[in-house]
């Protein structure tokens, strides 16, 4: 059981951050609108983000089945991003923005619901990321 | 404990220059690389007229068109703009029959998707003219422009 959570959130978390970041891949260019519609970078770097992330999320999720201290650099790596896209989706929601979250390929209207998903795998990368220092 | 932290770092780091190195290879800073265009420059090249928002609440006021919602059928349950009708492009052929009979060569159409950089409801003005009904005009902000 102590040896099998751990692995299960490290299942979840690389599934979905692997998923995640090539879902953007197919369409870069989507996700480079979907970033820019949050309205919180500057135009020059709305490209460069949206060419980076997607391969950040990507490697995150593979790095977290290899050795021990990249894992740990990945589980911050998680954490981190969850971080970011929590307070991106609140600030659009506070600003009243209405437009899609461009995570998943979805086109859906960002709500609430999303930023509770979201602390939800923040929730889940924490755990992660607290069991794996232990085993 | 400065060491594992050092360890972390680098390994961060490691991630995030792999990231980009993945991102340049595939072409992520290529110059030719531009944000899509607005979905109204979009429609000005395919000669689409579009109208805004202030015009998209009076159609829905006088029902002078058809609205059409080019999203998925999910999306559209979950809250449309008065009186539209979903029909989503990328299911057209199961979605498409049911409102042809409320169609004629000439109806006043306007279609409408997520918003500004969604292409579903230029998309759909395409297959319609496919189908012969050229009368379509689009509503540029979508759902989006209507909640705001």
């Amino acid at each position: 059981m102590t040896k099998l959570f751990p692995r299960l959130l490290r299942l979840l978390l690389s599934v979905l951050f692997f998923y995640s970041g090539w879902i953007k891949i197919q369409d870069l260019q989507a996700f480079a609108a979907s970033v820019d519609g949050y309205q919180l970078l500057p135009s020059a770097l709305v490209l460069p983000v949206s060419a980076i992330l997607p391969w950040l999320e990507i490697w995150c999720a593979v790095a977290l089945w290899v050795t021990p201290p990249f894992r740990r650099s990945a589980w911050i790596w998680i954490t981190l991003l969850l971080i970011i896209f929590t307070l991106a989706k609140i600030s659009v929601l506070q600003r009243g923005i209405a437009i899609s979250c461009g995570c998943s390929g979805s086109d859906e209207l960002m709500t609430w619901k999303d930023v509770g998903t979201n602390l939800v795998w923040l929730a889940l990368s924490l755990a992660g990321w607290k069991w794996d220092k232990r085993g | 404990m400065k060491e594992a932290l050092s360890t972390t770092l680098l390994g961060m780091v490691t991630l995030l220059v792999a990231a980009v190195l993945s991102a340049w290879v595939m072409g992520g800073f290529s110059p030719e690389r531009k944000l899509p265009p607005d979905l109204s420059v979009q429609a000005a090249e395919m000669g689409v007229q579009v109208v805004d928002t202030l015009q998209m609440k009076e159609i829905v006021e006088s029902g002078s068109h058809l609205i059409l919602d080019a999203r998925t059928r999910s999306e559209y349950d979950q809250g449309h703009i008065p009186t539209a009708m979903s029909v989503s492009v990328q299911n057209f052929e199961e979605s498409f029959p049911p409102i042809a009979p409320m169609l004629y060569p000439d109806a006043p159409l306007v279609v409408y998707c997520t918003g500004p950089t969604c292409d579903d409801a230029l998309r759909l003005i395409e297959r319609l003219r496919e189908a012969g009904y050229p009368g379509a005009v689009l509503y540029v902000e979508g759902m989006e422009g209507w909640n705001d």
